[in-house]
């Protein structure tokens, strides 16, 4: 049977540690996922429906429950192949409730990479 | 009124590992568990030997090569599609813009159990040791 607690603060047993309920709720990430960019396919997510394919590098991850204004803070980062970090580079941009969009570069240009990454945190509507 | 809820351990009623909280705007629930952050780690490699100033859920670190950190998780992923990231700072802590952005670090090889985060320096063309870097995980824990 499902329940509810509402509680302020959640401590440890021993009262050591202890987190105000809003650090909880407010501070957990509200999407992450992981995909590579050559199938645009998602291997792993959270709060994400669909990832969309919009062209060469720009991928936009569908979110289930949306987020309550699109002032959310969002990180993303990709990875080539090649055991070298400087010519694959990725950005997040044109954030709205219920998506927002992911540019992955390589080399100076638009490009699919793989090992594609985003978290989302800020307040779910 | 303000209230406390001491515990050393949370569990869902109907599955162990889920809990549900209620979103900050009342539309929506979301899992608890898979919300939180499963690794962080702030540590520097400017000695040649990563060394940690603060972490969650690491275990111990392990110098691949200059500029490559492979870090051990206590405990496990659920797969080795987590969602993992890292940022760098130049050589020193000094602020200064060149410094802020000389690095930029990604994770490779990506494990249940660890992540090889590699830092990398455009100016110079390799990777490089750094003296403050940061990486964190979001995933399902085994």
């Amino acid at each position: 049977m499902a329940s509810e607690l509402r509680v302020t603060t959640i401590a440890n047993n021993a009262g050591t540690e202890s987190v105000n309920t809003t650090y909880v709720i407010n501070g957990s990430a509200k999407a992450w996922g992981h995909f590579e960019g050559s199938d645009a396919t998602l291997d792993d997510s959270l709060n994400t429906t669909s990832l969309t394919d919009n062209s060469t590098g720009s991928f936009s991850p569908q979110l289930i429950n949306s987020l309550a204004n699109t002032n959310y803070a969002s990180s993303t980062n990709c990875a080539n192949t090649s055991n070298t970090a400087s010519n694959s580079g990725s950005k997040a941009q044109t954030y709205a409730t219920g998506s927002f969009n992911i540019v992955t570069t390589q080399n100076g240009a638009d490009a699919d990479v793989n090992d594609t990454i985003y978290t989302a945190h800020g307040d779910l509507a | 009124m303000a209230s406390i809820l001491k515990v050393d351990q949370l569990q869902g009623i109907v599955s162990a590992g889920d809990i549900t909280v209620t979103s900050e705007g009342g539309a929506a629930t979301q899992s608890l568990q898979q919300g939180l952050a499963k690794m962080w780690v702030s540590f520097s490699t400017a000695s040649g030997t990563p060394s940690a100033y603060d972490s969650l859920n690491v275990s111990s670190f392990a110098d691949a090569a200059a500029g490559r950190t492979t870090i051990t998780l206590t405990n496990n992923m659920n797969n080795d599609d987590w969602a993992g990231f890292g940022h760098s700072s130049g050589s020193t802590l000094a602020a200064t813009p060149g410094n802020l952005a000389e690095n930029s670090a990604i994770f490779l090889d990506r494990t249940t159990s660890d992540g090889e985060l590699d830092v990398w320096k455009p100016t110079a063309n390799q990777m490089t040791d750094a003296t403050l870097n940061d990486a964190s995980i979001h995933g399902d824990l085994a």
